[in-house]
Order: C-alpha cells, then sequence, then structure tokens
C-alpha cells in the first residue's frame, strides 16, 4: 500500500530547469552556432560536390547506375562524416572550454571560502572566465565583507566594553547586547 | 594575504557527467546526420527509368533541384541538432546553474544580514566542493561564535564571587574576545 504523502502541495511543484539563460542559454547558442556553420558549410560542399556529379553523369551518359543516389552515395557520405566528425569535434571542444571556465571560476570560490575559514575576509575572489563567475564572485566578496563588518563591529564593541569602566549598572546591558549580538553570528 | 592555491583537490565534477554529456551530443549529432541521409536517400533512391533522353533529364531537373533540397534538409538537420542541443544545455547544465543560484542567494541572504546558514545540493548536482567549502567556512565561524560565548559564560559565572573579580574576568574576556576576534580582517 502506497503511504500518503504528508506534503501533497509538493506533487505539484515544477522543477525549473531553466534557471541561468546566461550560462545555459549561452552554451546552447555558442554550440548551436557550430552547427549551423557546420550545416552550412556541408550544405555548400554537397551543393558543389554533388550537383558536379550528377551534372557529370548527365552529360557522360553513363547510366549503369539505377538511382541518382548510387552516383552520389560516396560524396554524401564522406561529406556526412565530415560533417558529423567536425561538428562533434568542435562541440566536444566547446564543452570542455566551458568545464574549465566553471572549474577556474568556482575554484577561484572555494579558495575564497578556504580563505574565509582562515580569517581572510577582505581578499577579493577574483574570480576570472564567464561573466556569470565574475559575478558570483562578486557576491561572494560581498558576503565575506558583510561578515568582516559584523566582527569588527563587536570586536569594537568587546574593546570599547572592556576599556570605558562604567558602573555595574549600565555595563550590564551593553554586555547581555554584546552577547546577543554574538549569538547572531552564523546562528 | 595570499589566497589559497586556486586549484581545488576535489573533483568539482561527477564521476562520468563529463563523458554523460559528451556523449549525449555525440548521440544528438549522429542523430541529425541520420535524418540528414534519410531525406537525401528518399529523394535521389527514385530510379532512373526511361531512355537516354528521359534518365537525362532526370538528373539534369535533379541538379536543378537540388539547392532547395539541401536547403531543406540542412535546415532540418540544424533545427533538428539546435533542439537537441537546446534541451540538453538546459537539462544538463541545470546540474551546475541550479547549485550556483542556489549558492547567490545564500551569498544575498548573508549581504542582507539574514541568519547564516549552511547550504546542500540536490542529488546528481554538481559542484558540490562549493557547498562544502562554504559549509566549513559557516561551521568555522560556528566555533568561534561558540568559543566567544563560552568565554563570556565563563566570566558570568565568576559574579558569584566578588563584584571587583567578577568584573575583572568579564574585562578579560572581552580582551580575549576582541583578540580572538582580531584575527578576521
Amino acid at each position: 500500500m502506497k503511504t500518503p504523502s504528508a506534503r501533497p502541495e509538493q506533487k505539484s511543484r515544477r522543477k525549473i530547469l531553466y534557471i541561468n539563460p546566461r550560462f545555459q542559454g549561452g552554451a546552447a547558442l555558442v554550440i548551436s552556432a557550430v552547427v549551423i556553420v557546420g550545416g552550412v558549410l556541408f550544405g555548400w560542399l554537397v551543393y558543389r560536390d554533388v550537383g558536379d556529379a550528377l551534372r557529370e553523369a548527365a552529360m557522360r551518359g553513363h547510366f549503369v547506375m539505377e538511382t541518382p543516389y548510387e552516383i552520389v552515395r560516396d560524396a554524401l557520405l564522406w561529406h556526412l562524416a565530415g560533417l558529423s566528425a567536425t561538428v562533434s569535434f568542435l562541440t566536444v571542444i566547446v564543452f570542455l572550454l566551458l568545464v574549465k571556465a566553471v572549474r577556474i571560476g568556482v575554484g577561484r570560490a572555494i579558495a575564497a571560502f578556504r580563505a574565509s575559514e582562515e580569517g581572510d575576509l577582505s581578499t577579493p575572489t577574483e574570480a576570472r572566465g564567464l561573466t556569470e563567475f565574475r559575478r558570483f564572485g562578486e557576491l561572494v566578496d560581498l558576503a565575506r565583507a558583510s561578515a568582516l563588518s559584523r566582527v569588527a563591529a563587536l570586536r569594537e564593541e568587546a574593546a570599547s566594553l572592556a576599556a570605558c569602566g562604567l558602573p555595574a549598572e549600565a555595563f550590564g546591558p551593553r554586555w547581555e547586547e554584546l552577547k546577543r549580538k554574538i549569538r547572531e553570528v552564523a546562528p | 594575504m595570499n589566497m589559497p592555491p586556486p586549484s581545488p583537490p576535489e573533483a568539482l565534477f561527477e564521476h562520468g557527467y563529463r563523458l554523460r554529456f559528451i556523449l549525449r551530443l555525440c548521440l544528438a549529432f549522429a542523430a541529425g546526420a541520420a535524418a540528414l541521409y534519410g531525406i537525401f536517400y528518399l529523394v535521389l533512391s527514385r530510379p532512373l527509368t526511361g531512355d537516354y533522353a528521359g534518365v537525362f533529364h532526370a538528373l539534369r531537373n535533379l541538379s536543378v533541384f537540388l539547392r532547395p533540397v539541401i536547403a531543406v534538409s540542412v535546415l532540418v538537420y540544424v533545427l533538428l541538432v539546435c533542439g537537441a542541443i537546446a534541451a540538453l544545455c538546459v537539462y544538463g547544465l541545470h546540474k551546475v546553474a541550479g547549485p550556483l543560484y542556489r549558492m547567490e542567494r545564500v551569498m544575498e541572504e548573508i549581504r542582507e544580514g539574514a541568519p547564516t546558514r549552511t547550504v546542500s545540493f540536490r542529488e546528481g548536482d554538481q559542484i558540490e566542493p562549493l557547498a562544502r567549502a562554504f559549509n566549513r567556512w559557516i561551521g568555522k565561524l560556528r566555533r568561534d561564535r561558540q568559543r566567544w560565548i563560552a568565554a563570556m559564560e565563563d566570566a558570568e559565572r565568576l559574579c558569584l564571587q566578588d563584584d571587583a573579580t567578577c568584573r575583572a574576568r568579564m574585562e578579560r574576556a572581552l580582551r580575549e574576545i576582541g583578540a580572538d576576534m582580531s584575527r578576521y580582517r
């Protein structure tokens, strides 16, 4: 027996696949451009070679072939193989370049988080490569800067409280307030 | 301060993810080439019948109509393959774009001052080491926060003794916390 779902509203949730038009759409556009150029080149070459083969066959009058396909088969198959090989090769290169760009961009962000772990929240991420990763690097830097400003404010408050020499009545509330603010750091 | 080396030791992509993507691309090209071949075969496989003049005219006409035939078949190929590529890029790359989007949201939340939380990716998502590196940073911040709070609570315990000792201990705790915080820069 099937267990009824505790959260039936989840059933109707659509999975969004097209999340980042610049990244996913950009990759699709670049690869499609390769395909279009390959297709146009193929069309031109086939028109030239197959057309020549058909005209030549018509002029020579060698009609031992039963269909025009037999006249152009070799040229057509060679061009098809060339199209598939060229487009596949170029597309794989485009994909591997994309993977490399992801690796560089994400690698810089990972390095920034590692540096943050060591306390360095100010050295810029400097993510290179695709615009998406540069933008993401900037977001990482802004988040780190925000964390740094929080910690810096707490440090100043702690230092001023340690040195202020306030009477106990004024010191107590500030101590509690500082404790509350510290609790808000990565709760 | 210098950043740690940018190259991550952990693999950003799941084993086989790239190979699967490349194989699917090649499959799309093969399907496109098969469609292209099919169209040419259909057009060119009509038998050449009749006498010399009939065959001559059939071949001449075929060479004249070759241009629209090629244009249509290439158009079909391009539409078919580009459609498959678009689907593949949307479906295949959302395993990278999705986690990136999730991380962007978390970064924006931190910037806006929302409580910091760890990130977890969905099953099958790539660039997992990014989430792990982020979570380690958040984990370190949490441990620091716990240490600072523990130092303050330790000082508070001494308040059961006389006021001067309590105050001195509290001020010492504050200085220690300040010194500890100063490693963040």
